[in-house]
């Protein structure tokens, strides 16, 4: 009979990924939140999108809202997906998370779909 | 989420002397970086993992087509870009190469590397034997039954 180390299959990754939870709070807390930002997107893409680029960056809610002229309540707000700001404040978050916020216009044309993105100037 | 009966589960590529280098990779980085190790685990198992075999690969930006069969599970944290090389063999997501990307493309020493795992892969997986189950009692041939 085939020996375990001469199977080329190997562990399976969610076990794996358990035993890394076993022995990593940072990253159990990672994956808590990585599953709170999934079902945020199936509210809000938004919000999904700027609540997981920040806690990439490490920065608190607090320190966007200052660097982004905004309330700590609008970022709040924001991430729980039951708001999103108007333009201008939403491009000053995204700068702040280091990126840029375009705007995508779609049109059908004869069944095709095309698509415009355009810089929020 | 343990993956149901025939749906795909992303598995670790195991070379002949028992390492299995995609884990290996996400063990260095837990050290490192625990909340990327987190991402890239939760990318394998939201977009690997659970999926009827039948349905097309997970789309683009997820997943992207580097060669063949050979696709990458495209993964982004913070400002750093990770890569997992991957190829479906039945209902198995075979996890080969993992690495931090750094240039524009996927290069070629990375993709021949899981290439030559995938090889390794197929070939040990055919050269397993497959034992018919031995007769037993009355069944068993003459001069077998220890008699």
């Amino acid at each position: 009979m085939a020996s375990t180390l001469h199977n080329p299959v190997g562990r399976s990754a969610v076990e794996a990924a358990k035993g890394r939870a076993e022995r990593s709070q940072p990253y159990r807390d990672a994956r808590a939140e990585y599953e709170r930002i999934r079902a945020l997107k199936e509210i809000s893409p938004i919000a999904a999108h700027l609540r997981e680029r920040r806690f990439e960056l490490g920065l608190t809610q607090e320190e966007v809202a200052q660097a982004a002229s905004t309330s700590h309540s609008a970022i709040s707000r924001l991430e729980k997906g039951t708001h999103i700001p108007q333009l201008p404040t939403l491009q000053r978050i995204a700068a702040v998370l280091d990126e840029e916020l375009l705007v995508c216009f779609q049109r059908t044309v004869d069944g095709e779909v095309e698509r415009e993105f355009a810089a929020v100037a | 989420m343990a993956a149901r009966r025939g749906r795909t589960q992303a598995v670790f590529y195991r070379d002949k002397r028992g390492k299995e280098p995609v884990d290996d990779f996400l063990e260095e980085l837990l050290k490192l970086q625990p909340l990327a190790a987190a991402k890239i685990d939760d990318a394998i198992e939201e977009h690997l993992n659970g999926r009827d075999p039948r349905d097309p690969p997970p789309e683009f930006p997820a997943t992207s087509q580097i060669e063949g069969e050979l696709r990458e599970l495209r993964v982004r944290f913070a400002r750093t870009r990770y890569r997992v090389l991957y190829q479906r063999s039945r209902n198995l997501m075979v996890l080969l190469h993992a690495f931090e990307k750094n240039t524009g493309a996927v290069s070629a020493s990375d993709r021949q590397k899981a290439e030559r795992r995938m090889a390794d892969f197929r070939a040990r997986m055919d050269e397993r034997p497959r034992q018919r189950p031995r007769a037993a009692g009355r069944d068993a041939p003459p001069g077998s039954r220890g008699t």
